[in-house]
């Protein structure tokens, strides 16, 4: 009992650690992302206004491509173009962190090994600005599509997802540090994953024998989150359950992998 | 009180054939590296306001030390305690961004520091001054030349007094000029009590400016106390002395002298009545006389002369300098000067010898230039005696 005492206070020991830095590194975070937008749109005539830009447009031609030129409407929930934008604004927001995620440690090697950098931030580097980009364009288009009542919804799931990435993007980060592969191989893992979750098609949609399968895909239960969130859609108890579980597992993971492995980052 | 304190610290590196190796390891705990012991049971404490120089051969594990005292890494055995705000200058570029302008990597360190946006901008304004990066300062740190980088680094970590203050060899980089403010610094805050950590491959800085010296020799502690005692034995030790491999001959080209910085004109060895590069001479019958030129930034204090004599290994035999003789040198408005030393009825015993000058700052410390092998000279003698000088001496028989 007193071992199982002593793991668990262990195991909890490891939820607090990431905050602390985030909030004694804050300016630090504040100022890699603002460096990044800035960079990325340096030389151009709208700037900065590009990165929100970029999701917006491609929010507004999808949108054309499905309601107005191929005009599918049925998904037996309503638009399909209601539905879809929710899955896929959120997808390609994980996909944008995830990806990049992959060779953060990589790209700001310079920074930290051999000097006092604090490593710890730097996954957050591509979530914080992944969110930055995508969350105007979700509650905006929550918003113009559910009305102007969705905006806090929206705007708390999205926090929920940005959240739900902290682990994944850590693990991502320290996998493609040390296998390089894992950069070339994830984006095809993250398009991969968009076919396979409802995100292009509703669960019901799925022949009933390989429903199950959904149930195995994170990604699914945050879609079924998100269309409950904002839309109201019916959601099993088991989803949250599965999402906080799984988090509750992976972020101690992700935070003792990166504990053990942060000496072999400044040494390497 | 202790600034610093190393209890039988030890550090080992692990070498691993592929980067998957050292994840493999981590998640599997099956050991896939190979070990190489950096340092091994250091046992060191100083104190506060103590100006501690560090040497040893290149490996012999200098560097690793003060990174463990820096916290960039932590020791594999042992505890290394610090007490106080640490400033690092480890290797050049550590903790910059090549991508980012050196305005943009500056911010950066002062968000490290927790520092708010006019702190920020003061240490801009002071970097922007002190190191004279006025442009630069908006271009990305890749382009920078190694001479800006150390401006940048040197700048930036000296910019606020730390209790600790680290060098790793930062001063061999920059321009003369540079060097000196840079020199100056660290004489500051030795003068205001920062505990500085000095670690240089020139025994001669390392003796001027630090009063204990820490000799490292495969990754132990070789010895620990009085500077002239350490350096002694540890020179003793060497068996090609780092000057003559670090310092090229010098060309002195009749130049001006950089801004804030002074440089050798000209040096000229004479023998009797014959000079030239490659000189004979005859052991307590000879005169030698070296001739120095120099042109200094006349804004700058007058510098300091020094000659060496050393043998063919590279060892000095013997040394002159005029700040440690109490002599007062004298330049034109323009900041040229010259001066001469003459060694009469030459002592050395036959064999070969260099000679070497060197131009310091007033206080005989920092090395604004130098020339070695300024002329190579033959000694011959007609007696037996053995050695490298014949020392005045009188026989009495009882």
């Amino acid at each position: 009992m007193a071992i199982l005492a002593h793991w668990a206070a262990r195991w909890l020991a490891t939820y607090p650690i990431l905050p602390r830095q985030v909030w004694r590194y804050r300016r630090v975070l504040a100022g890699l992302v603002t460096r990044d937008f800035l960079t990325r749109t340096q030389s151009t005539l709208l700037g900065v206004s590009w990165l929100v830009l970029q999701p917006a447009l491609q929010v507004l031609a999808i949108w054309f491509l499905f309601s107005v030129i191929l005009g599918i409407h049925a998904t037996g929930r309503g638009r399909f173009i209601d539905y879809f934008l929710l899955g896929f604004i959120v997808w390609n927001m994980g996909n944008e962190a995830l990806v990049r995620g992959a060779s953060v440690f990589r790209e700001f090697a310079s920074l930290y090994q051999r000097s006092l950098f604090p490593l710890s931030i730097l996954p957050l580097v591509p979530i914080t600005e992944a969110a930055i980009v995508h969350l105007p364009v979700f509650v905006l288009t929550m918003m113009f599509l559910h009305g102007p009542q969705a905006a806090p919804a929206a705007l708390a799931y999205f926090a929920i997802f940005a959240l739900w990435l902290v682990p994944l993007v850590i693990l991502v980060a320290l996998m493609g540090h040390y296998i390089r592969e894992v950069t070339q191989v994830l984006p095809f893992v993250m398009t991969f994953l968009m076919y396979v979750s409802p995100i292009l098609y509703t669960p019901e949609q799925v022949p009933e024998s390989m429903r199950w399968l959904i149930s195995l895909n994170p990604l699914a239960d945050l879609v079924a989150l998100g269309h409950w969130a904002v839309e109201g859609a019916a959601l099993g108890f088991e989803t949250p359950i599965r999402l906080m579980l799984g988090w509750l597992m992976l972020m101690p993971v992700a935070t003792v992998l990166f504990r053990r492995l942060e000496p072999h980052l400044r040494e390497l | 009180m202790k600034a610093v304190v190393l209890n039988q610290v030890g550090k080992e590196f692990r070498y691993y054939r592929r980067d998957l190796d050292r994840l493999a390891e981590v998640l599997t705990g099956r050991p896939r590296h190979t070990a190489v012991t950096a340092l091994q049971g250091v046992s060191v404490a100083i104190d506060r306001g103590e100006v501690v120089g560090i040497v040893g051969r290149n490996g012999a594990g200098k560097s690793t030390l003060l990174k463990l005292v820096a916290g960039v890494m932590p020791p594999s055995t042992g505890q290394v305690f610090v007490g106080g705000r640490v400033s690092a200058l480890l290797e050049l570029g550590s903790g910059f961004h090549p991508d980012l302008t050196g305005r943009d990597n500056l911010r950066l360190a002062a968000a490290l520091a927790d520092q708010d946006r006019a702190d920020a901008e003061r240490l801009i304004d002071w970097v922007r001054a002190f190191g004279e990066l006025d442009q630069a300062l908006d271009r990305p740190v890749r382009t920078y030349s190694s001479g800006m980088f150390a401006r940048l680094a040197f700048a930036a970590a000296t910019f606020q007094a730390p209790d600790i203050l680290i060098v790793d060899e930062a001063l061999s980089v920059g321009d003369g000029a540079f060097a000196r403010r840079s020199f100056d610094r660290i004489m500051e805050f030795r003068r205001t009590g920062s505990t500085i950590l000095f670690c240089s491959h020139s025994q001669y800085q390392v003796e001027a400016i630090c009063s204990r010296v820490l000799w490292l020799e495969n990754g132990t502690l070789q010895a620990d106390g009085e500077a002239a005692g350490v350096l002694a034995r540890y020179a003793a030790s060497l068996q090609q002395p780092a000057t003559r491999v670090a310092a090229p001959q010098h060309p002195m080209p009749a130049s001006a002298p950089p801004q804030g910085s002074a440089r050798l004109e000209g040096a000229k060895v004479w023998i009797d009545q014959q000079t030239g590069h490659h000189l004979k001479a005859y052991c307590g019958k000879s005169s030698l006389r070296v001739e120095v030129r120099w042109h200094s930034d006349p804004s700058l204090p007058i510098p300091s002369v020094a000659v060496g004599i050393l043998g063919r290994d590279g060892h000095f035999v013997t040394s002159a300098g005029t700040h440690n003789d109490g002599i007062m040198l004298t330049q034109d408005p323009v900041g040229t000067g010259q001066v001469s030393i003459e060694f009469p009825e030459l002592p050395l015993l036959k064999g070969h010898y260099e000679v070497a000058v060197y131009l310091l700052c007033e206080k005989g410390i920092h090395i604004y230039d130098q020339a070695l092998q300024v002329a190579e000279i033959e000694v011959r003698q007609t007696g037996l005696e053995q050695g490298v000088v014949s020392l005045p001496h009188h026989w009495e028989i009882r």
